[in-house]
């Protein structure tokens, strides 16, 4: 019976067993707490465990179910480990996620299990005996097998002929994945935690990064994770998603998320398929439909916008990587950057929104048309763990510490703890968040967890933010952050963009920081075609004189605790594509370079003294203060 | 998809002979004489952990594993071709009897170490008769009730006062606010236009103390759960200012009912079932053997 359940999974499904509801989707029912005008949740779609190869090499031994363990609020032990293997660090989340997915890289998602396990027949492989002896070695050698040139990239030579102990492997292991995801799932009508499962398409040609995660919606998902390997290019990924997913009639639902633009020396928005060609029509609706919503930013920088590309922008200059890619970043703090290494602008969310555009114009699609996230990327299996203060380190590309405690800053400089996800649902269910992603009413924070509200319409009322009702009024007579404004219903109407935002509370121990001001990022093509950026200040005080306290990252001066407003476009043209998206931004406040170079008491005045490891605090590139902001997804005018 | 469906169809003969695996070992004629070998120097725990894969490997033999385990078969054709590479072309069945006649069968250690995941995974295979009833996943949950728990839930109206927009009148405006509240006990579902706007998850909902922390700051979702029901009380301090609440309904944190976490249970239950079944059977099987422990001068090989 069960041999028989196993095969009439083929080429469908791969249910994960005692998954749940019969019908492998959320089971029928409502939260307690659902609320249909919609409500916030929190999470972290981007995570690493021991499963992913570059995290393993570095010393991370958490499973899928410790990750989710410490999403819901548990303490974890993380490397480095004695020699009984005990951790000699923990770490916990002073508040639990609302949802998590466990993302790891599916192109090695069998290799570490099979390196692992003296029983596989790759045990003894050149390439697993290097992954067990010379991690870092066999972290550089394999991660080759990425780094091929688009279209050549394939297993590496431990899975055997046709990689056949790989995939054999890897659908053990993807087994696994599930039952932690089906495991982590709170089913009762409390609704505590939410999981997906989900996996990350590695590719990473000439180290440029074109990774997606792949998120599903139910425990109706594909015998075996669609890789890199497997498919070379992101429209492969997305028609092996629809025929082994989508369309395969099994209620089998999966949309991917990009991510890292910022890493992909000038490939992530390039438009020119493998033959050099323009992408047509099919491509821009596949990339339209499959992949609602991009990463604004996550561990490994900020992915918005760069300072200068096309406007003047102060804020740009967040948590921005020196660097176009991995494969030329210098990851420590060096006294010069390889000019040819420089961020690409068109690398950036910004640009490509003005692109997508322009293929809109062309193509009646838009493939841009992304909505916004932010995730941690975190390689230690620590879901949401986006302190500044105490930050462990990320571990993937930046600092592990899997043989020592650290004795210098936690991670490479340049990188940051990441942020969050959050979704506005019904509930805290996988269809009703599902849903949220899908329609794009989400947005990012960089940690704090700011709720920001943005409606689009024509006739809301400047006294909307005394109603009672924001949402209602909201929802009512327009539509939320992610949607397409609907006809203007005269010929003088411009949008109107209703705001509301409330400070993160914060904890007993890590106060929230207030909020500093609102801002409206539009963007447009003119009568010519050519893309044009604006950003408003349209609520707060940019000048409200808030600092930090250099010497204990104590905040100075006040902000404000809500925002809230209705903005009306100055300079709206009917005839013109447009878009609108909202920065909230905090006051100043500590980043977590600075807490860890006030502990190891660093003092820039005297650079002899200043500890080794500890350099960076005194390099004029690494910000000593930011301020913490949330991204919202974009409401769209399309004439 | 073709060649990931014949895997899967591998996998799962494996699995389901790993199932039955254990029934054949019962079946077996005892008592079987079996000698461990260990190091001259070996402490009581290693001479038990080497007892045990002894015995284990026995047993993996003895159901003719090594001769029909898809992953030995194609460790020892990958070992023939290793160390006869003229002969690599060989048809792979001629290439694996070679290697048994070479005795790999009991040399090699990635067989060795295969037989043994194998018999493990038997150990603790859990059938299907022993895998947790409804009445038997109650009475768990009756048993492990705190484990399961279900967090107190609390739903209540509020008005709003908000510290941004009152900076300089919130302490009188909510003097005022309390006496006009009791004054009137207004509707909790209306009475939040009394106050100010709030943009936070809509407290009519029920909510758990932690997401009343998480949403109005710490402290908050302590001062509601105290609060009494059916009557307005406050102001209560959040991060965003002062809160009138009426409690209209306090669920207490309860033990859940068993369709509302029957997974949980289930898994939590069938790791135990299969703790104890490899224990079990672990004993039954070596009070079947004969052992004979042989001190060596070296360390054995693992």
């Amino acid at each position: 019976m069960a041999l028989l359940g196993a095969f009439a999974g083929c080429g469908s499904t791969g249910a994960a067993p005692d998954a749940g509801a019969p019908d492998g989707g959320t089971p029928e029912r409502r939260c307690a707490a659902y609320d249909p005008l919609r409500q916030p949740f929190f999470g972290d779609t981007h995570v690493h465990t021991t499963l992913s190869l570059d995290a393993n090499l570095q010393g991370t031994r958490l499973t899928p179910a410790d990750a989710y363990r410490f999403a819901k609020g548990g303490e974890v032990g993380i490397q480095p480990y004695d020699a009984r293997g005990r951790p000699l660090r923990t770490l916990q989340n002073d508040r639990p996620l609302d949802f998590a997915v466990v993302t790891d890289h599916a192109e090695f998602i069998a290799t570490v299990s099979l390196c692992e396990d003296p029983t596989s027949v790759a045990y003894e492989s050149h390439g697993c005996t290097l992954i067990r002896d010379e991690p870092d070695v066999a972290f550089a050698l394999i991660n080759a097998n990425l780094a091929a040139a688009q279209g050549k990239a394939g297993y590496p030579d431990l899975c055997g002929p046709g990689a056949e102990a790989c995939l054999t492997r890897g659908l053990e292991v993807w087994q696994g994945v599930q039952q932690a995801a089906a495991d982590a799932l709170d089913t009762s009508d409390a609704c505590t935690f939410t999981s997906f499962i989900g996996y990350e398409w590695s590719g990473n040609p000439a180290t440029a990064n074109l990774h997606r995660n792949v998120i599903f919606r139910n425990t109706h998902v594909p015998a075996a994770p669609i890789s890199y390997f497997d498919e070379n290019y992101a429209e492969g990924l997305w028609r092996a998603l629809g025929a082994q997913c989508l369309n395969a009639g099994t209620g089998c639902d999966a949309l991917t998320i990009a991510h890292n633009s910022n890493l992909s020396d000038g490939l992530y928005f390039k438009w020119a398929d493998p033959s050099g060609q323009p992408y047509g029509r099919s491509y821009a609706e596949a990339r339209h439909d499959m992949e609602p919503l991009i990463e604004v930013y996550q561990h490994k920088g900020d992915s918005e916008c760069l300072p200068g590309t096309p406007v003047s922008d102060e804020l740009c200059g967040f948590e921005k990587l020196p660097y176009n890619s991995l494969g030329r970043a210098k990851l420590d703090i060096e006294d010069t950057v390889d000019p040819g290494a420089a961020p690409h602008p068109g690398d950036f969310i910004r640009e490509a929104l003005g692109e997508g555009m322009k293929h809109a114009l062309e193509l009646g699609v838009n493939p841009f048309e992304y909505g916004f996230i932010a995730s941690t990327d975190t390689h230690i299996a620590a879901p949401g763990a986006v302190a500044e203060e105490g930050f462990p380190g990320h571990g993937g590309a930046g600092r592990s510490h899997r043989d020592a405690l650290p004795a210098e800053l936690t991670d490479t400089p340049f990188f940051s703890p990441g942020g969050l996800a959050v979704l506005w649902a019904e509930e805290n269910s996988r269809d009703a968040l599902f849903d949220a992603m899908r329609r794009r009413e989400a947005y990012g924070t960089s940690g704090p967890r700011i709720v920001v509200r943005t409606f689009g319409g024509w006739d809301y009322p400047s006294s909307m933010c005394e109603a009672a009702s924001f949402a209602a009024a909201g929802y009512e007579g327009g539509v939320p952050m992610g949607g397409k404004l609907s006809v203007p219903p005269s010929a003088g109407a411009a949008p109107r963009i209703a705001i509301a935002a409330q400070m993160d509370p914060g904890t007993a121990t890590h106060p929230g920081v207030e909020l500093q001001r609102a801002q409206v990022i539009k963007g447009w093509l003119d009568a010519a075609g050519a893309y044009h950026v604006k950003v408003y200040d349209v609520a707060g005080d940019a000048h409200d004189g808030a600092t930090v306290d250099p010497k204990t990252c104590e905040p100075r001066g006040a902000g404000r605790k809500t925002l809230c407003t209705v903005w009306a476009d100055p300079s709206f043209d009917p005839s013109q594509m447009a878009y609108y998206y909202v920065r909230v931004v905090q006051n100043p406040s500590c980043r977590w370079t600075t807490y860890q170079c006030l502990d190891a008491g660093v003092d820039c005045d005297a650079p002899d003294a200043v500890p080794e490891g500890f350099k960076a605090c005194c390099d004029p590139r690494i910000e000593r203060f930011i301020q913490e902001r949330a991204w919202t997804s974009p409401i769209w005018y399309v004439p | 998809m073709i060649r990931a469906c014949v895997h899967f169809f591998l996998i799962g003969a494996v699995a389901l002979a790993a199932q039955r695996g254990y029934e054949a070992w019962e079946l077996r004629e005892r008592p079987v004489e079996l000698t461990v070998k260990v190091p001259a120097g070996a402490d009581d725990a290693e001479v038990a952990q080497l007892t045990r894969e002894a015995i284990l490997l026995s047993e993996a033999r003895r159901a003719g594993w090594a001769q029909t385990d898809p992953v030995i078969f194609e460790r020892l054709v990958a070992n023939m071709r290793f160390v006869a590479p003229e002969e690599a072309r060989r048809d792979a069945v001629d290439l694996y009897d070679e290697a048994v006649k070479l005795g790999m069968l009991d040399s090699d250690v990635v067989v060795r170490k295969r037989l043994l995941e194998r018999a493990t995974q038997v150990l603790g295979s859990v059938p299907d008769a022993q895998r947790p009833t409804d009445a038997q996943m109650q009475a768990y949950l009756d048993a492990h009730a705190k484990d399961f728990e279900l967090p107190a839930r609390v739903r209540f109206g509020q008005v709003f006062l908000s510290a941004d927009q009152r900076s300089g009148s919130l302490d009188r405006d909510a003097e005022a606010m309390a006496a006009q509240l009791a004054k009137t006990d207004p509707a909790p579902a209306a009475a939040f236009r009394l106050g100010d706007p709030l943009l936070s998850r809509r407290p009519i909902a029920l909510r758990t103390t932690r997401e009343l922390d998480d949403t109005y700051g710490p402290g908050f979702g302590d001062q509601v759960a105290a609060a009494p029901v059916g009557r307005w009380v406050g102001p209560l301090r959040s991060t965003f200012g002062m809160h009138f609440v009426k409690v209209l309904e306090q669920i207490r944190a309860r033990p859940p009912r068993l369709e509302e976490v029957r997974d949980q249970v289930r898994a939590e239950m069938v790791r135990e079932v299969s703790r104890r079944l490899a224990n079990e059977r672990f004993e039954a099987l070596r009070r079947h053997y004969e052992l004979r422990v042989v001190r060596t001068g070296a360390r054995a090989e693992r």
